[in-house]
């Protein structure tokens, strides 16, 4: 054993430049689809639509500006994150993958090129106030982009005149890209990194905030239902050429024999695994594949539809399946939230119950650390968490089970270690 | 750099609790700071890691610096027993020696640069 390295390993067997086949598939699909089947009328008009919503809590691109329109914007967006990515020469771990894949999600529903970028803009000064990197913050304001509809809601719902509301929104955003690096780090220690989607569970602070203080001056936020309800076989397809092509991607770069991949089951899951170190990065991109697909066949299941938001859920599991989550952490969780909604009489194919089961998986490293049946009722408790949280903050954080699943982590977990034997 | 007390505190807190979790009954201290760099020095006396163990702490030393996850994640402190993954000091360091001398006691060495 050579323990006198001083030199580090640089791990880069994920490049940038195999990421590229999103924005491109994205583009591709809305250049298509918009133009030879919805038509250049309604295309351009669905873009416009998609950028000036007001984009709170649950408005699914899809709905608002067609199929080729809500690509345009995935595509951008990833293209322009992917950018940043390669500027700062940021290493694809595991991390970033799960950021690079909830901000592609969430772009189906509530993201847009004009309400995220004050939220980096915002980023960035805090970074240049305290005289860091910006790559040190980047993660934080990839994921930040939870809050992006205050800037849209301020902007665009006629609130004051459009160019001071424009002013308000914009500056807005900026404040919140200032504050979320240094809360959202102070957040970790509410659950202990038992809840992945820490961003989730500061957005909902902030946006607890934000919200009552527009309720204070009369201004009512309140969640909306915005939701497409056809079946496009588009969508289904290109999730399933996006699992795919990871699948490929994965079996290309590992070069360990498979049955080492069944080592991640031993690993809870808690802040901060990084499968890409722990396992490599081939298997965890193969897992983020298997989880990705699983999804679907649970999605299909419950005979639910594909939309944005299911889309959303489906592509955050999935890049959390590189930082955390596996089929052994999360299936707990989902029966629990499945139970739960079963139990409560709501409609499993639902939107609404679908993406409280694919997000609900912010939960894994309570059922991965603790086991499945603490797994099961943190999902149970989930489930009561998350259709009574969203009010509180208006619906202007996007990652509302972020925030449900921080609650459920920081009450349950330490009632949890008090009952353990020392 | 933003913090940076706390974040040397925090990594000597990590390996020293990583270490006490496993039996250590003796353990030295020493951090010497200077404008490029600080390093930090902890010996455990008679100690009872294996061989394995020892591998995996230097796997995670030799992890690239990562300011990404530094910067969000570095208020994360293991406070659960069960988390022993040194992945997070590895991201926070520019490199680290571990190594189990002759006399059966344990030393390590990080550099954090500033």
């Amino acid at each position: 054993m050579d323990n006198n390295k001083n030199q580090k390993k640089a791990i880069k067997d994920i490049q940038v430049s195999m990421l590229y086949f999103f924005p491109i598939m994205f583009l591709l699909i809305g250049l298509g689809y918009g133009f030879f089947v919805e038509g250049f009328e309604k295309f351009f008009g669905g873009f416009v639509k998609i950028l000036v919503s007001p984009t709170i809590l649950i408005t699914d691109f899809v709905e608002v500006g067609g199929i080729g329109a809500t690509f345009i914007n995935v595509g951008a967006i990833a293209a322009f994150n992917l950018a940043l990515i390669r500027y700062y020469k940021l290493r694809i771990s595991g991390v970033m993958l799960a950021a690079f894949f909830t901000v592609i999600g969430f772009s189906f529903f509530g993201k847009n090129l004009i309400n995220i970028i004050p939220i980096y803009l915002g980023g960035f000064l805090y970074a240049k106030h305290q005289k860091i990197s910006p790559k040190g913050i980047l993660i934080v304001i990839m994921f930040g982009t939870a809050l992006s509809p205050i800037v849209s809601e301020l902007s665009f719902t006629g609130i004051m005149p459009q160019l001071l509301s424009l002013v308000v929104g914009i500056l807005a955003g900026i404040f919140i890209g200032f504050i979320l690096v240094p809360l959202s780090s102070h957040f970790l220690k509410f659950h202990s990194g038992f809840n992945l989607y820490n961003i989730g569970f500061a957005s909902g602070i902030i946006g607890t905030v934000l919200t009552s203080i527009l309720r204070s001056f009369r201004i009512e936020i309140a969640p909306v239902s915005i939701i497409y309800q056809q079946r496009q076989e588009i969508l289904l397809v290109f999730l399933i050429v996006t699992f795919v092509y990871l699948m490929i991607l994965g079996l290309y770069i590992n070069e360990k024999p498979f049955r080492q991949y069944f080592q991640i089951f031993k690993y809870g899951g808690r802040l901060v695994t990084d499968f890409t170190h722990l396992i490599g990065s081939g298997f965890s991109l193969i897992n983020m594949s298997i989880l990705g697909m699983f999804c679907i066949i649970y999605v299909i299941a419950v005979k639910g539809t594909i939309n944005g938001p299911v889309i959303a859920g489906i592509l955050t599991v999935a890049g959390f399946g590189a930082f955390g989550k596996h089929l052994k952490n999360c299936i707990p969780i989902m029966i629990g939230v499945l139970s739960g909604a079963l139990l409560f009489g709501y409609d499993l194919s639902s939107t609404g119950v679908i993406i409280s089961v694919l997000f609900s998986t912010t939960l894994a490293p309570v059922a991965g650390t603790y086991g499945p049946i603490i797994g099961f009722v943190a999902g149970v408790l989930h489930m009561t968490m998350v259709t009574n949280v969203g009010i509180i903050h208006g619906g202007i954080n996007l990652y509302n089970n972020g925030f449900a699943g921080g609650l459920v982590a920081g009450f349950f977990v330490p009632i949890i270690d008090a009952f353990k034997k020392r | 750099m933003h913090n940076e007390t706390k974040k040397i505190n925090l990594i000597v807190d990590e390996i020293t609790s990583l270490l006490m979790g496993h039996g250590a009954i003796e353990i030295d201290v020493r951090i010497r700071t200077s404008d490029e760099n600080t390093v930090i020095k902890i010996t455990e006396y008679e100690s009872k890691l294996d061989n394995e163990f020892i591998e995996r702490m230097q796997e995670n030393f030799d992890i690239p610096r990562q300011y990404e996850v530094e910067e969000y994640y570095w208020q994360l402190t293991s406070d659960n027993e069960m988390n022993e993954d040194m992945y997070l000091i590895g991201t926070m360091v520019d490199s680290g020696t571990i190594r189990k001398a002759d006399d059966g006691n344990l030393y390590i060495e990080v550099i954090r640069n500033k």
